[in-house]
């Protein structure tokens, strides 16, 4: 008879919650992007004959229910405090250590051949010089931190392969070697995996040697802290809060240059004016886009600086926060993203009137 | 669908309890079968329609092999048709044998194993006369396609199933005797089995002539421990699901990881099945020869087939045999008293040795696995082997007292009634909790993935 009862007890506990949480989630009002994790929701998959027949329909739906489910970053977090506290510290691929978090590196078929024949091929009708220098995410700058079963020299190898794939006059820029040195400052984020201003500036003294200038000293610059709780894609992956959050630094030469324009343009050529750092991003949940974040992909920068010399740079995010140490020294550069442009290059930017041409992206472009 | 998906515990299932709930007694048996044909569809209208067309096949034969019962050969080439129909399906779709077009070889074809063994089981009954065939096709079709056991298990004859259907009680105490089972289900599945199935993947990915010998036991405690949580948190969670709706499927695990014999492990480990083998293979031969030799080489053979049937290719092969020679070794042997602390550890040291093979794609990988178990590599412990005892410090030992039982056999032991009285109070408490934190677990992909065996 006791027995019963707590049976009952159960059933109507257990029933009520599942049923609270599919109708919540069923009749949940909540936009087509995840503000916490900082990407679109699935959605609904359209119905096909072949989805039905092989399930891909379901499994849409599925990780729709699952994106949409009542409380999902409640969920999220209280599941990256379970694996960080009782299991194996690894949430959702993203491996949490003292103070900070590292993607945990996937064997999967990487793009390093194609990316250095893409290269190749931009060289190919190009007069000028060209630099390519890739960047590598805080798991390949801090990969001694990873689990030991995780392939440690992922990264290197990665970027050892890309290198050796570039046509001989290509220019490297050694980033891994100069970063993985300096890795006891904070020159990646702990919450993101790319790097720091701090990590930009050491490089860019390299590369702007390479470039043929001399760098500018870090004491000429003052260091403005834009904000102190900048949580990237790392976070976004996790909802893990207990790494601190990190600083956005925007680094400026008190009598340097100044940007006379910046004139951002899309694919069909429509131009539009902007500024070198977009200061309303701070307030949003995705604060890195301040650099440069537009989503467009051409820009061209004009500064007071007065060589006539002009850079290219073909570029991902890692580029971002790294262009503003550049603009001291050039007085125009054009910057390519390909990841939002359609074609390579379009009219809007004769690639021939730039002397010199920079590939600069994060180890994730080739992945 | 999997069980432990989040589709399946907050819509499929509460909704599939409230139509079961309102519908009148006479049609219940339909509205399972719809929820069964419908559960089977989000697999895949390919997979619905191989399912399906098999079990109708099989109950063509069984009417066959029926009516021609009288003429035993004719009845005999049916019944070999029926066999060969199921070892046909095992080779299409559990082996590398057969290559077909891509969509259809990528289908999960879960359960398919268990359709297997209760077709064949069900031609065998008939051909003996032990039951009549099922006349009527929608039966069967449950039968077969029942969801809470089509991928979890229990493997029962057809009588029994007819029986316990009979016997159904639908309430709503039943469904909390279910959903607690649900629970316990869902977590042996989504904190252990996973957790497990990460830690064995680490030490599956360092390469085997490196590996610590410390290393190597964790990684294959690890397998197996993450064998029996799969396929027991998937038998629980489909005996919890049927018990929702008011149908009580047997046990299919009794702790089988500490047993005090090889024969006591196959007591213990995935009855249903296990029962199975011994019935339709082992004791009908059994009954037939004399000599003791070839008894032993019956024991091994059909230890041999259960290996097959589990389908890792020649490895599980292997794995069968072993056993079957442990269990001959043992029977031969019976005699030769030993404490029971003795039999345990001895039980342990053989079973892991027979798990490497089970666990092996290949005999050379399973030797040389072997070979860093015992510390042939020189190793015994490293800094992955310090670094992943730390990490699941706590999952290895709550999983360990799980696995063996010993919670559940103390509390009924109890001699004070209030210990019974307050873990019977703390349920509703306990199996909530496993849900909300099973549901934390799964949230961020919507279903937890990794199986570590598909049957």
């Amino acid at each position: 008879m006791r027995k019963k009862v707590i049976n009952i007890i159960t059933a109507l506990i257990m029933i009520a919650i599942m049923l609270f949480l599919g109708v919540a989630t069923i009749f949940r009002k909540t936009g087509s992007v995840s503000y916490q994790e900082n990407r679109k929701l699935t959605q609904l998959p359209e119905i096909t004959l072949s989805s039905l027949m092989d399930g891909t329909y379901i499994k849409g739906v599925q990780s729709c229910f699952a994106d949409y489910f009542a409380g999902r970053s409640y969920w999220n977090s209280a599941n990256a405090v379970i694996d960080a506290k009782l299991c194996e510290s690894i949430v959702n691929g993203v491996y949490i250590t003292d103070g900070m978090m590292l993607a945990v590196p996937e064997n999967k078929e990487n793009s390093a051949k194609q990316t250095a024949e893409k290269i190749n091929a931009f060289c190919a009708d190009y007069d000028g010089a060209v630099y390519v220098a890739t960047v590598p995410s805080s798991a390949g700058v801090y990969s001694e931190k990873l689990p030991d079963y995780c392939d440690r020299d992922y990264e290197k190898k990665l970027i050892d392969e890309l290198y050796t794939s570039l046509d001989s006059g290509i220019r490297r820029i050694d980033a891994y070697n100069i970063l993985k040195m300096l890795n006891e400052n904070y020159i990646y984020y702990r919450n993101d995996s790319k790097w720091t201003g701090y990590g930009a500036y050491c490089v860019y003294r390299t590369v702007i040697q390479k470039l043929g200038f001399m760098p500018s000293a870090y004491d000429k610059y003052t260091i403005r802290h834009v904000s102190a709780d900048f949580r990237g894609n790392l976070y976004n992956r996790t909802q893990y809060t207990d790494i601190k959050a990190d600083m956005l630094d925007i680094y400026k030469i008190d009598d340097g240059a100044e940007i006379l324009s910046f004139t951002a343009y899309d694919n069909e050529g429509k131009s539009y004016e902007k500024e070198l750092y977009d200061m309303s991003k701070v307030d949003t949940n995705d604060m890195y886009k301040l650099y440069m974040g537009y989503e467009l992909p051409y820009v061209k920068i004009k500064t007071s600086v007065n060589n006539e010399r002009k850079l290219l740079v073909i570029k991902d995010s890692y580029a971002d926060c790294f262009i503003p140490f550049l603009a001291e020294h050039y007085s125009e550069i054009a910057v390519i993203a390909p990841e939002y442009a359609e074609d390579t290059y379009a009219d809007i930017i004769d690639i021939q009137e730039y002397e010199q041409t920079l590939f600069l992206f994060g180890i994730e472009s080739v992945f | 669908m999997e069980f432990s998906s989040l589709l399946f515990i907050y819509v499929i299932l509460p909704v599939s309890l409230l139509v079961y709930s309102v519908t009148p007694e006479k049609v219940k048996n339909a509205v399972l079968l719809v929820l069964s044909i419908l559960l089977c569809a989000t697999v895949g209208l390919e997979y619905l329609a191989i399912t399906a067309g098999f079990a109708v096949i099989s109950y063509l034969l069984g009417l066959l092999i029926h009516k021609t019962g009288k003429i035993r050969a004719v009845s005999a080439i049916f019944l070999g048709i029926g066999i060969l129909a199921g070892v046909f399906m095992f080779v299409v779709f559990r082996t590398e044998l057969v290559t077909f077009p891509e969509s259809i070889v990528s289908l999960p074809m879960i359960g398919l194993s268990y359709i297997l063994l209760n077709s064949t089981g069900y031609h065998i009954d008939i051909f003996r006369g032990k039951i009549a065939p099922e006349k009527n096709l929608f039966s069967y079709l449950l039968y077969i396609l029942f969801f809470a056991k089509l991928s979890a298990g229990p493997v029962i004859s057809y009588g029994s199933f007819r029986r316990i259907l009979a016997k159904r009680r639908h309430s709503l105490s039943e469904i909390g005797a279910g959903l607690s089972l649900f629970a316990i289900g869902l977590a042996k599945k989504v904190i252990f089995a996973d957790n497990f199935y990460e830690l064995y993947s680490a030490v599956k990915s360092i390469d085997v002539y490196e590996l610590s010998a410390v290393s190597a036991w964790l990684g294959l405690g690890a397998y197996v421990i993450c064998l029996y949580f799969t396929l027991s948190g998937m038998a629980d969670m489909g005996a919890g699901v049927a018990r929702c709706f008011g149908i009580k499927l047997p046990r299919s695990f009794r702790y089988p990881l500490f047993s005090y014999g090889v024969r006591d492990f196959c007591r213990r480990w995935h009855i249903p099945v296990m029962r199975w083998f011994s019935r339709y293979t082992a004791k009908p031969v059994y009954k037939a020869i004399s000599n003791p030799i070839e008894k032993n080489l019956l024991i091994i053979t059909v230890c041999g087939v259960m290996g097959v049937w589990y389908g890792r290719g020649i490895n599980s092969f292997i794995w069968g045999i072993l056993i079957g020679v442990s269990c001959v070794l043992e029977i031969n042997n019976s005699n030769r008293k030993s404490g029971r602390l003795t039999a345990y550890v001895r039980t342990f040291f053989v079973m892991n040795l027979c798990w490497i093979f089970f666990m092996g794609s290949d005999p050379v990988y399973s030797f040389k696995y072997l070979l860093a178990l015992l510390g042939g590599n020189n190793i015994l412990t490293d800094s992955l082997s310090s670094y992943l005892l730390s990490s699941y410090t706590v999952i290895i030992l709550v999983g360990i007292i799980i696995s063996t039982g010993a919670v559940p056999r103390l509390i009924n032991k109890s001699r004070k009634k209030a210990v019974r009285v307050v873990y019977e109070l703390f349920t509703p408490v306990f199996v909530t909790a496993l849900l909300l934190i099973c549901t934390a677990l799964i949230t961020y992909s919507g279903v937890s993935q990794n199986m570590i065996i598909i049957l």
